[in-house]
């Protein structure tokens, strides 16, 4: 027996790990290659990401350390603004500090694959390695906690000019409603109307061109070839890139938010069960996968249902379930609409409307990251609260987590402490002068 | 015979050395370093242009318009305000733009009396710097430092309320440490700093 089996031993013993190391490697690689990916993840992925931790290469480059490059890739537009610039850290004055906290590097403060509160991983005290003289400097910050920086609502690392103490001093003495108009409304096309529905012949649908014929398309002069082409270049679904064409901003910034995101890592659109968000379950109304159309019908453009029940069809959370009785939901058919002034959608807070500067002249358009305005709170109040609030009752409900769950039904708990800071920094100079 | 013979051979001999010295004079031309501008003048060069650019926004552009015509006003928050920037805010958004450039160089504003606490002098060669350009407005404060195995050559030179408005605003803000500013007194310094190969 044991001449026997002396001939194929050396074999059987080469062949002990390289079979399972092949059966392995061979599993790996289908699940890589056909994108379940999540085996490879080494940790919980941060909300802000997870929707495309499944496309390694839209941060990593092979194994090689992250750089703040593949952060810009999609950060760019915020990184633009930032003023703890990246740049800022290579003058040499920084030198000692950052040999504390290298913050030049993202990574450092946002470290991926890890649990995190509001994508941040590191103490929410991560100014005092830099700023520990800030007590004997200011004596009005005398005695505040460290972690006081961030979540009272008076510093925003990456915008520290956002909240300075002149513009919470003028902002806290307004009144809790300021202007219930206060929102940027659409101006009207100026294209001119287009005559009439240019479907080839045949193929039209009585339905869509009466909801054609009463779009903001047809004000602007877009008719159906403009979208679906015409003759043999007919496509019944022109798909997002043709919508893309003219609404170049809009798109843009959805594929920067968690709706979009997935199309710019080149990933299978977003479904609902991706989402971490409670959502409703499948059926009935709920849409199978994201795109314009989703949330938009193109004959019939009809923003109030964008603005609207397009969230609601998915969205099942506290938040989004209480929104049709909270204050904000029952000023819908308050005004002229759809989303007329002194209405408040769903899109009013997470899809604001913003003014751009083009060659062509000023547009009001459509942010539509649906993340933008969430964190930090204060770019939401910015943005959003201050034209129809004062920043005491935007600022303490935005920090009251619970309000915001009830849809902000009710009062804030207690008054954001930067507010209270401010008011009691006011009395003292009063007192003092 | 002889005599062509050696003349020949002299003047080949003189022709050779004659060559030999002028090559190696030129090898030694070539092989000479770039004699380049020294770093001191560099940022003498850079100071007058942060000085003159300086002076021209405070005196001619804020001090005009805010303070002798009264058109417009010159606001820390000059976006919510809608009015133009402070002189030190335009030197700062300025520093700003090169430093994104990434080519190296920077400069900046630093002051004992700083209204924003950012600004006070951070290192042991700002502080040094400061205090001799305030002592003596006339002579920059040089040094050649290595930071984190980097060389770089720093100076600072006086900054200098060019016209009253510096020192109006100075010594009416609230946040200011110092309230008896006069025209042409020295109220910080300017940074320059070099990165040396």
């Amino acid at each position: 027996m044991r001449g026997g089996g002396g001939s194929g031993a050396p074999w059987r013993l080469l062949l002990r790990p390289v079979v399972p190391a092949a059966v392995v490697a061979v599993v790996l690689g289908t699940l890589f290659a056909t994108g379940n990916r999540a085996i490879f993840v080494p940790g919980k992925t941060s909300d802000g990401h997870h929707l495309i931790e499944g496309a390694c290469s839209s941060c990593h480059r092979g194994f090689a350390p992250i750089k703040n490059e593949s952060c810009a890739g999609c950060h760019r537009a915020e990184l633009a603004q930032d003023t703890h610039s990246i740049r800022v850290f290579e003058d040499p004055r920084w030198a000692e500090d950052l040999a504390r906290l290298d913050a030049s590097r993202c990574i450092t403060c946002h470290g991926e694959h890890h649990v995190a509160d509001r994508g941040v991983t590191v103490e929410a005290s991560f100014c005092f390695p830099c700023h520990d003289d800030v007590p004997e400097k200011r004596p009005t910050h005398k005695g505040l906690p460290a972690s006081s920086c961030g979540d009272a609502g008076c510093h925003n690392y990456h915008d520290n000019r956002a909240l300075n103490t002149a513009f919470l001093t003028r902002e806290a003495a307004k009144p809790d409603l300021v202007d219930r108009a206060g929102l940027p409304s659409f101006r009207r096309p100026t294209t001119g109307p287009a005559a009439s529905a240019d479907a080839p012949s045949g193929s039209g649908d009585p339905e869509i061109e009466r909801a054609w014929l009463g779009s903001r398309h047809r004000e602007a002069g877009v008719s159906c070839g403009d979208c679906h082409g015409e003759g043999p270049a007919f496509a019944r679904s022109p798909g997002f890139g043709k919508c893309a064409e003219c609404h170049g901003f809009e798109h843009e910034t959805w594929r920067a938010g968690k709706h979009g995101v997935r199309d710019k890592a080149e990933l299978a659109a977003l479904e609902p069960g991706d989402a971490r968000l409670p959502m409703k379950p499948g059926g009935g109304e709920r849409p199978a996968s994201m795109s314009c159309g989703t949330c938009h019908d193109p004959h019939t453009v009809d923003t109030r249902r964008a603005a609207v029940e397009a969230c609601l069809a998915c969205h099942d959370d506290q938040h989004s379930r209480l929104f049709a009785a909270s204050p904000h939901g029952r000023t819908l058919g308050s005004g002229p609409g759809p989303t007329g002034a002194g209405e408040v959608t769903c899109a009013t807070c997470h899809l604001p409307r913003v003014t751009t500067d083009e060659a062509t002249g000023e547009r009001v358009v459509v942010n539509h990251n649906n993340t933008f305005t969430l964190e930090p709170v204060d770019r939401m109040a910015g943005m959003v609260c201050l034209r129809c609030h004062g920043l005491d009752l935007a600022l303490s409900s935005l920090l009251d987590r619970d309000l915001g769950r009830r849809n902000y039904a009710g009062r804030p708990k207690e008054q954001a402490a930067s507010i209270r800071f401010i008011k009691n920094l006011a009395a003292q100079r009063r007192g003092g002068g | 015979m002889t005599t062509f013979s050696l003349r020949i051979i002299t003047r080949g001999a003189l022709a050779g050395v004659a060559l030999s010295l002028l090559l190696d004079h030129c090898g030694q031309a070539a092989a000479a370093p770039p004699a380049g501008i020294p770093p001191e003048l560099v940022a003498d060069y850079i100071h007058a242009v942060i000085e003159a650019d300086r002076a021209v926004y405070a005196d001619r552009v804020v001090q005009r318009l805010q303070n002798k015509e009264g058109v417009i006003k010159a606001s820390e928050h000059f976006e919510a305000d809608k009015a133009l920037p402070l002189p030190a805010q335009m030197l700062r958004m300025g520093s700003q733009l090169v430093s994104e450039k990434g080519v190296g160089f920077r400069y900046a504003l630093i002051s004992p009396w700083a209204i924003n606490k950012a600004n006070l002098p951070k290192t042991e060669f700002e502080k040094q710097g400061v205090a001799s350009v305030v002592a003596d407005r006339t002579k920059p404060f040089r040094t050649i430092q290595e930071v984190a195995g980097k060389r770089y050559f720093m100076a600072v030179y006086a900054d200098i309320a060019v016209s009253p408005a510096c020192a109006a605003c100075h010594n009416d803000h609230s946040e200011s440490p110092r309230k008896d500013f006069k025209t042409g007194d020295v109220m910080g310094g300017v940074v320059i700093t070099l990165p040396l190969p």
